[in-house]
């Protein structure tokens, strides 16, 4: 056997896709991106392990804990699953690292705030999970995501409440109702220096409205990018052409709203009101996600939704990338089309001619 | 007249300016041009009878700024639009039946030529035509190389060498050599060959303006057919993107430039006197003197002499106007920009584009496109793109071997019948010659043949330098006019894919005309084509003509109503162009791609807008060109 990995930093060699039972799937993606191309930064971070919740869980006793907690549920019964849950979460939350762990987990945490310039370093905690064939929404905990997080001990707790959050009421119930096992079911956790966005937003490395592969459109708002992930604000739009960057089509819009990080998490407020009109991105940084955009989707070798965010301290600018994921719909209708054509003669034999006739 | 009434009328009369342009018949010119309809063929004039003034009145028609940028004097209409017409109509009706297109029909009004287009709309005939297009036009997309290469540049090359060997005599003898009698010849040789030379020349001429439109749509359609390629691939494609990856092409346009590149190259290489001697204060002629009598200066002459035959062949000008010469006949270009281009060198700077760098971004650019395709795709992308760039070439190698070379060396022979005429008492100045078109100077060399004839003492009529004297003024007052950019009702669109990628014309543009005709134009922001991408901030130079483009200093934006190709040598010296006229595909465009500077063309009227000097701002990428600050 080998020898167990508590923690691992997003740009360690064994952070990638491959390794998503180790370091659960939005780590990995994390790690993954982090090889795509010199001008991919991914905001530095570590992942806390499946190993180490394992070795966790096992020091503290609270394997059997659990099992036996949840062996007793009636599963019909909600009262009855929210109590176990809240009494699961309260063993895990109540619990203590033990003394290697805790080691490790603080080591790791030394060494990001050594690498970073600023001396304040903050950090978002959320959970990475591994099972992959759980939905989003259904799968709770996935979401947990606490920010601004600034020293040792509250690293120590948040870590705790995402590796908690496996065991809300709802998650239990879809494991049993889905037939897994609780104890086979594990968690990561991400540990990540936040960003503090300027601006931030999303790009498809296709035009979604045409599936057009040629093109990346760029959406962005001020702030952070959960207000255009999540829709609710219609952000500036921005189409390029990726082989030599020229801007097609921009929409710059009224931005009222933008999303700003809280202690809790984040928060809706109103942009200024001499911000509003102004294009949230210049043509320079729309040049630059167009190479970012680029880099990623080379990487995977297929289209990509990507979330990204710049941050800017005076002269300093710096553009992360924040998650990416395979853009499907435009690579369904692709494969689509190609069975279609195929049964066509393929347009490849026409004559110059009647290419000409063709557009005459 | 009150005064309430006469402000309607005024609001009517803009309002109707509005919907449409003037007709022929209503443009008012001024008094001082009376009297241009005899310097130019009766067929070319508008409303020439009623039946003729319904047609005209029916259709729209638009001024050609990017060949009549300013009028054409009569002679030169012959080679230009008379050769012309006749040449580029028979291609599109009659050569490859070009379905849909039954080219332009031709008007001038005082030098200044208008097109209008005929489209084919019976289905029948389209059809007839397709199947005609299709045969024709593929064998020569088949065959490109061998008819441009084998058969194309040796005709043209052998028409100009002909024309160079057509005797023109200073003067008749006083009498006839004494062959006539002992050899039995029977005719004075001497006025036959006049006659039979000017016969030659303009047929040749005719020639060389059928070979100008041999492969030119061709070209073009090559163009649209993988600019629609790349659409239907591609759907949000940019014009520049296109633009960009049919770049780096190696066209003789950009020979007169890069070989001036080896010209000063060599100068320093050879040093000695030749750097300062070709910097120095003193005149082309008084340089190559020295230069000759200089053991190092003998051998820079001796490159120079053997380039400069076809290469300094460049018009001043568009290659249209006999009047504004020629690099070989004036060498004041060539050596002002041989100069910069010394200084240049000496201050570690390098000259020119560098091709194989230029070549491998657009391949760059071909191929990230391809890797976004699928295999049937790629095959269909491929065939297009191999397609044009066999023939694109054409769409730049054309204007130098015609417009510039041929032209030069008609024009110079024209010069040669001008100076027998003043010989011969008829005209004051050998130009004088231009002011006559082809026909008239057909006949003013009977003239000159027929008072010779009559021997010494005979009767030689003023009428002709009287009446080049007339129309030198009619000329120069047509000059400062300005015409009216198009004639009659507008389409609702303009559809026709060569009128836009050629002369720019868009039925935004249409609109934007009638705008300015009644508008007073305190706008600050025009829009034209982005036909080369970056973006750019800088002072203006507003160059009006091709004299004044030396006037163009580093880092300024060049103004200009069109650019052609003898400008070349200039561009690198701008951070980038705005012009009047022009689409994607015109000389500007090609030009400022190649060289990676940001360009607008066809912005309607950057240059009665924009002032030397002017702060202004171009982004290429939209198409946009601000003014951000007037000059003081």
């Amino acid at each position: 056997m080998t020898e167990p990995t508590y923690t691992l930093h997003f740009e360690a060699e064994e952070c990638h896709k491959d390794n998503v039972e180790l370091v659960g799937g939005k780590n990995a993606s994390l790690g993954e991106l982090m090889d795509a191309g010199e001008s991919v930064q991914v905001p530095p971070g570590f992942a806390v392990t499946t190993d180490f919740y394992e070795a966790f869980l096992e020091e503290e006793d609270l394997t059997d804990f659990i099992t036996d907690r949840l062996a007793d549920v009636d599963y019909s019964d909600d009262n009855a699953v929210a109590a176990a849950s809240d009494d699961i979460r309260d063993h895990i939350e109540n619990a203590q690292f033990p003394s290697f762990l805790e080691a490790a987990l603080e080591d790791a945490w030394e060494q990001l705030q050594a690498d970073d310039p600023s001396d304040d370093l903050q950090v978002a905690v959320r959970s990475s999970a591994t099972a992959e064939d759980l939905p989003d929404a259904s799968f709770a905990g996935q979401q947990d995501t606490y920010l601004n997080v600034r020293d040792f001990e509250e690293v120590k707790e948040r870590t705790k409440m995402c590796m908690a959050s496996l065991f809300t009421a709802r998650a239990i119930t879809y494991r049993e109702e889905h037939g897994f096992d609780h104890d086979e079911v594990l968690i990561s956790v991400g540990i990540q220096k936040m960003v503090e966005a300027r601006t931030s937003g999303v790009m498809f490395t296709v035009n979604p409205a045409n599936g057009d592969r040629s093109k990346v459109r760029i959406e962005s708002n001020w702030g952070l990018g959960e207000a255009v992930v999540s829709g609710t604000v219609t952000p500036d739009s921005f189409l390029v052409d990726k082989p030599v960057y020229k801007i097609v089509d921009r929409d710059i819009k009224e931005k009222n709203i933008m999303t700003a990080p809280t202690d809790a998490g984040t928060e809706e407020i109103p942009v200024d009101d001499d911000r509003r009109d102004v294009p949230s991105l210049t043509a320079d940084e729309i040049v630059e996600l167009t190479d970012i955009a680029k880099m990623v989707e080379r990487h995977y070798s297929a289209p990509q939704d990507i979330e990204w965010a710049i941050e800017e301290n005076g002269d300093d600018k710096r553009f992360y990338v924040l998650q990416s994921r395979p853009e499907t719909t435009w690579n369904k209708e692709k494969e689509a089309k190609s069975d279609e054509q195929q049964s066509k003669p393929s347009s490849g034999s026409q004559s110059t001619a009647d290419r000409i006739l063709d557009c005459l | 007249m009150g005064t309430e009434e006469k402000v309607s009328t005024e609001a009517e009369e803009r309002s109707e300016v509005r919907e449409r342009f003037p007709f022929a018949g209503e443009l008012e010119l001024p008094d001082e041009l009376e009297g241009w309809e005899e310097m130019y063929p009766e067929y070319f004039q508008f409303e020439l009878s009623e039946d003729r003034a319904e047609y005209e009145r029916d259709r729209f028609w638009f001024w050609d700024k990017k060949d009549t940028t300013e009028p054409l004097m009569p002679w030169d209409m012959t080679i230009s639009a008379q050769a012309w017409q006749i040449a580029m109509a028979q291609n599109t009706s009659r050569v490859f039946a070009i379905p849909p297109s039954m080219s332009v029909d031709i008007r001038v009004v005082a030098g200044y030529a208008y097109f209008s287009g005929i489209k084919v709309e019976d289905e029948e005939l389209l059809k007839e035509r397709s199947q005609i297009f299709k045969e024709r036009s593929e064998y020569y997309y088949d065959n490109y190389d061998a008819l441009y290469n084998g058969v194309w540049l040796p005709a043209v090359k052998d028409i100009g060498t002909e024309i160079r060997s057509l005797e023109v005599p200073d003067q008749l003898p006083e009498y006839v050599p004494g062959a006539v009698i002992t050899e039995g010849k029977g005719q004075s040789d001497q006025t036959v060959d006049v006659i039979r030379s000017y016969n030659r020349l303009t047929e040749l001429a005719l020639e060389g303006w059928q070979r100008h439109f041999e492969f030119l749509y061709l070209a073009y359609l090559a163009y649209m057919q993988f600019t629609e390629t790349s659409r239907q691939l591609f759907p949000d494609i940019s014009d520049d993107a296109i633009g960009k990856m049919v770049s780096a092409v190696e066209a003789d346009v950009f020979r007169p430039d890069q070989e001036l590149n080896r010209l000063a190259e060599k100068a320093l290489e050879l040093g000695g006197d030749v750097p300062e001697i070709l910097t120095s204060d003193r005149t082309p002629e008084e340089k190559i003197e020295t230069l000759r009598n200089d053991e190092q200066g003998r051998e820079f002459m001796d490159l120079f002499d053997e380039v400069k035959d076809p290469w300094f062949y460049m018009t001043y000008g568009d290659g249209f106007h006999s009047y504004k010469g020629s690099w070989i006949e004036d060498l004041e270009a060539p050596f002002d920009h041989l100069e910069s281009k010394i200084d240049r060198l000496e201050s570690g700077e390098e000259l020119g584009r560098d091709f194989d760098k230029l070549q491998a971004e657009r391949d760059e650019v071909v191929d990230e496109y391809r890797r976004y395709l699928g295999p049937d795709e790629r095959e269909e992308f491929d065939h297009a793109y191999e397609t044009c760039m066999t023939v694109y070439e054409y769409a730049e190698n054309h204007q130098f071997w015609i417009e510039n070379w041929l032209h030069t060396i008609i024009f110079g022979k024209m010069r040669e019948f001008g100076q027998f005429l003043v010989n011969h008492d008829l005209l004051d100045d050998p130009e004088d010659v231009f002011l006559f078109n082809r026909f008239e100077v057909a006949e003013l060399l009977e003239e000159a043949c027929e008072s010779w004839a009559l021997g010494k003492g005979a009767f030689v009529s003023s009428r002709w330098k009287d009446r080049a004297a007339d129309r030198r003024e009619v000329f120069e007052a047509a000059k400062e006019w300005d015409p009216s950019p198009a004639l009659g009702e507008p389409p609702e669109e303009v559809t026709d894919p060569l009128m836009q990628m050629l002369w720019g014309i868009t039925t935004e543009k249409v609109n934007n005309w009638l705008n300015i005709e009644s508008e007073t134009g305190d706008e600050t922001v025009l829009e034209g084509f982005g036909s080369s991408s970056g973006q750019v901030e800088g002072r203006a130079r507003v160059v009006e003509n091709s004299e004044n483009i030396d006037d163009l200093e580093e880092g300024e934006i060049l103004v200009a109503p069109l650019t052609n190709p003898a400008w070349a040598p200039v561009f690198p010296r701008a951070e980038g162009a705005v012009t009047d006229d022009g689409g994607i595909t015109s000389h500007a465009a090609i030009v400022c791609r190649e060289y990676g500077l940001p360009a607008v063309t066809g912005t309607g009227h950057a240059t009665s807008l924009i002032e030397t000097g002017d702060k202004v701002r171009l982004d290429g990428e939209t198409g946009e060109v601000e003014i951000l600050e007037k000059a003081a």
